[in-house]
């Protein structure tokens, strides 16, 4: 019994963590692992696997369909983003002043960011029908004749986009308390200067609030790669695999076309992808981003 | 004690994490009690099989009448009835990999040739040569049985066929007066049906359409098939792909002309929107699979037939068809039962009773053409036609194991590209064979 709590106390670190580490090795590591080896082997579920060493990664590299899927989905990504951050600031500063109920705004923003994505799916196939959806009509009544949205090929990623944009409650809500945390004699100080709104936007709010601004940059680029539901629900990859988004083929090529191999090394070239991206905005941060306790952010 | 307790917590956080794991390895698989007791008797059938099958809920109580049937036929035998309306094979895969499979499963061809060539369904041919009933070419449709041999081996009893053909709306024609579709109806007699009972409203806008070409390739193969063109060289068996010519590039130019050319049929999304379209009166023609009958038998606001859809010089040439049948699964612990079973899908009575829903053409013929069944309540004007197509029915699925692939891949862009008038039927043939091609000669 000593022992043990000896080795306990010796050991508080571990024992703390221990919950969360059991469940990072089920739960992440070792299907991570599992995963990697996997992409070298040829599977299909119900039969045992056999090794084919790198040619599921040649039959990637070599299908014009990855290709496709990768643009769209980066096209998508890069897109996007900047659109919700910027924003989502403005709406942030709108709700950030003091008029009345504000918080009744302020719900009526985040309402959307709940409301499930496969319900949002089906909701938007309604808003986007070129004929009968609320979107064409409200551009016909400025005399401008919407396309057609959701079966026309130049216009798919316009729409998802578009849709994209309904789940930015999230971001406001966070760009929020970041405003709130902005000291307020920074402001003060800088209006006897003389300084306009739009100086004082770009010198003193944006900067303080640049860690926020990276964290939602950073997870909306991640997550922008991994978007899945709107291609399953509403659109299936068409029209013409237009919005074939990658982690849709993904899903393909594991569970209708049972190709467990090449869809573990497609995920696997998707999390490279990610990896590089993600190095690179924090790169580029690293000059960018005022942590208030300390000059410049040191996550790299 | 307190220290005791928190360890003791912890311990209990810890083991909370694996409660949610299971054997399933995969998420889709949910605990269904599918139990399967086995208590095979010499001579006499006993036991408990799972029957899985999918459909609407008219199609699920045809299946619970057949199974209370064959239970009353064969005292203390149980069948459960495992119905997936969503899913269906995810779920049928995942209940392989648990080792949970069902007994006689209900699927397509195409399904079938997957579980086939994995070595998971049992092989039904000395079974079939043991009733030669069932290969009686007077009573059976035999010639579906090609559909569900996997290398010459039969691997699932038949229920029978439904082929596709066009639906009517037999009150628009007539209030406008125009004739009914015939069988000598050539591109132009079409093209000039669907122009005349297309209207528009007052703002310029379209009420009604009279014809829908749809968007799947269900109903582009009606049109390539008819008008003599192919898919394969044998979708049965297929080796070579011949989609490119002349009679396909026309097939597939109508469908992009009565959309734009001649305005008589709505977009892919008009479609959407205007159907229940078909249904509710607003489009005149559509091409549907006669299974529709299980539930359009329900409508009386009009009367609706049946026509073929024609050639470019007149009568369809072939018809595209969709099969189904009842394989057995190779891990089955009652399989005497479960042959029992399937087998009797192709009996007198359960044949009627399928056929009596309207739902299926069934494989027995004289069943299939009876007149209590051509005339049940609510049949389409000309029902008959679902058996008489049968003589040029073409099965619709090639018999590949990744057919989804040359969908995703060939297929559904194509007729994306088709239909929303981005390239001609002949660049989409060109398009087809090329795609076909590599998937096929895995170029």
């Amino acid at each position: 019994m000593l022992k043990i709590k000896v080795f306990l106390k010796k050991n508080k670190f571990f024992v703390f963590i221990a919950p969360w580490l059991l469940g990072f090795l089920a739960f992440t590591l070792i299907p991570m692992v599992s995963s990697l080896v996997i992409s070298f082997t040829e599977w299909n579920i119900l039969t045992p696997p056999n090794y084919v060493g790198f040619a599921n990664y040649q039959s990637v590299f070599n299908d014009p369909l990855f290709y496709k899927s990768l643009r769209v989905t980066l096209v998508y990504t890069l897109v996007s983003v900047p659109i919700h951050v910027c924003l989502s600031i403005l709406i942030a500063l709108l709700l950030n002043s003091e008029i009345k109920c504000i918080n009744l705004y302020r719900t009526i923003y985040y309402l959307p960011a709940v409301v499930s994505g496969v319900v949002v799916s089906l909701l938007w196939s309604w808003i986007f029908n070129s004929e009968f959806g609320l979107l064409n009509n409200l551009l016909l009544k400025f005399g401008i004749e919407g396309p057609r949205w959701l079966s026309d090929e130049k216009w798919i990623m316009p729409a998802m986009i578009v849709m994209s944009v309904w789940g930015i409650g999230g971001s406001i809500i966070m760009y929020l308390s970041g405003l709130q945390g902005i000291p307020k004699y920074l402001y003060e100080s800088a209006k006897l200067d003389g300084a306009s709104w739009w100086t004082r936007l770009i010198k003193i709010t944006i900067p303080s609030m640049s860690p926020v601004i990276l964290f939602t940059t950073l997870t909306g680029v991640i997550g922008g790669l991994q978007t899945f539901t709107q291609a399953y629900v509403m659109t299936n990859g068409g029209p013409n695999n237009e919005s074939l988004f990658y982690a849709f083929y993904v899903y393909k090529h594991a569970f209708v076309w049972k190709q467990m191999g090449k869809a573990c090394a497609l995920a696997w070239v998707l999390f490279i992808v990610i990896f590089i991206l993600t190095i690179i905005i924090l790169k580029i941060s690293k000059s960018k981003v005022y942590y208030e306790s300390r000059e410049g952010g040191d996550i790299l | 004690m307190k220290k005791m307790g928190s360890i003791l917590l912890i311990i209990a956080m810890t083991l909370s994490l694996f409660v949610g794991c299971g054997k399933e390895t995969k998420e889709e698989v949910k605990d269904e009690t599918s139990n399967e007791t086995t208590q095979v008797v010499e001579n006499k059938l006993e036991g408990e099989i799972t029957f899985s099958t999918w459909g609407s809920l008219e199609e699920r109580k045809v299946n619970e009448e057949i199974i209370a049937l064959f239970e009353s036929k064969n005292p203390g035998t149980k069948v459960n009835l495992e119905y997936i309306p969503e899913e269906y094979t995810t779920k049928i895969d995942s209940m392989f990999l648990g080792k949970m499979a069902p007994d006689v499963i209900y699927g397509h061809p195409k399904y079938f040739v997957n579980w086939a060539s994995q070595g998971l369904l049992m092989d039904l041919t000395e079974k079939f040569e043991a009733t030669p009933e069932l290969l009686d070419a007077n009573k059976f449709n035999v010639g579906l049985y090609d559909a569900f041999k996997y290398e010459g081996k039969h691997i699932a009893t038949v229920n029978g066929a439904d082929t596709l053909l066009i639906h009517y709306n037999k009150s628009l024609f007539d209030a406008a007066n125009i004739e009914t579709p015939q069988v000598d109806w050539t591109y132009e007699d079409l093209i000039n049906a669907a122009k005349a009972l297309t209207i528009f409203g007052e703002d310029g806008k379209p009420k009604q359409y009279g014809i829908s070409v749809g968007s799947g390739y269900h109903s582009a193969e009606a049109f390539i098939y008819a008008n003599g063109g192919t898919l394969f060289d044998d979708p049965n068996f297929p080796k070579e792909v011949n989609v490119n010519s002349k009679e396909t590039a026309e097939a597939l130019q109508l469908m992009q002309d009565l959309i734009y050319v001649h305005k008589a049929a709505p977009t892919a999304e008009d479609k959407e929107v205007l159907g229940g379209g078909f249904d509710t009166g607003k489009i005149a023609m559509i091409i549907d699979g006669v299974w529709s009958v299980v539930y359009r038998k329900d409508i009386d606001a009009f009367e609706w037939g049946f026509a073929e859809v024609p050639a470019k010089d007149g009568q369809a040439k072939k018809i595209p068809a969709l099969y189904a049948g009842y394989a057995i699964a190779k891990t089955t612990k009652n399989p005497e039962l479960a042959w029992e079973f399937a087998k009797f899908m192709q009996t007198d009575e359960a044949q009627a009773l399928l056929a009596g829903s309207g739902l299926i053409t069934v494989i027995n013929k004289e069943i299939a053409t009876s007149d209590s069944i051509i005339n049940i309540e609510g049949a389409p004007v000309n029902h008959i036609l679902r058996v008489e197509s049968l003589e040029k029915s073409i099965h619709n699925d090639a018999m590949l194991p990744n057919w989804d692939k040359y969908l995703t891949k060939g297929f559904t862009p194509a007729m994306d590209q088709l239909l929303n008038n981005t390239i001609s039927g002949e660049d989409a043939a060109e398009l087809l064979q090329k795609e076909f091609e590599k998937l096929l000669l895995n170029k």
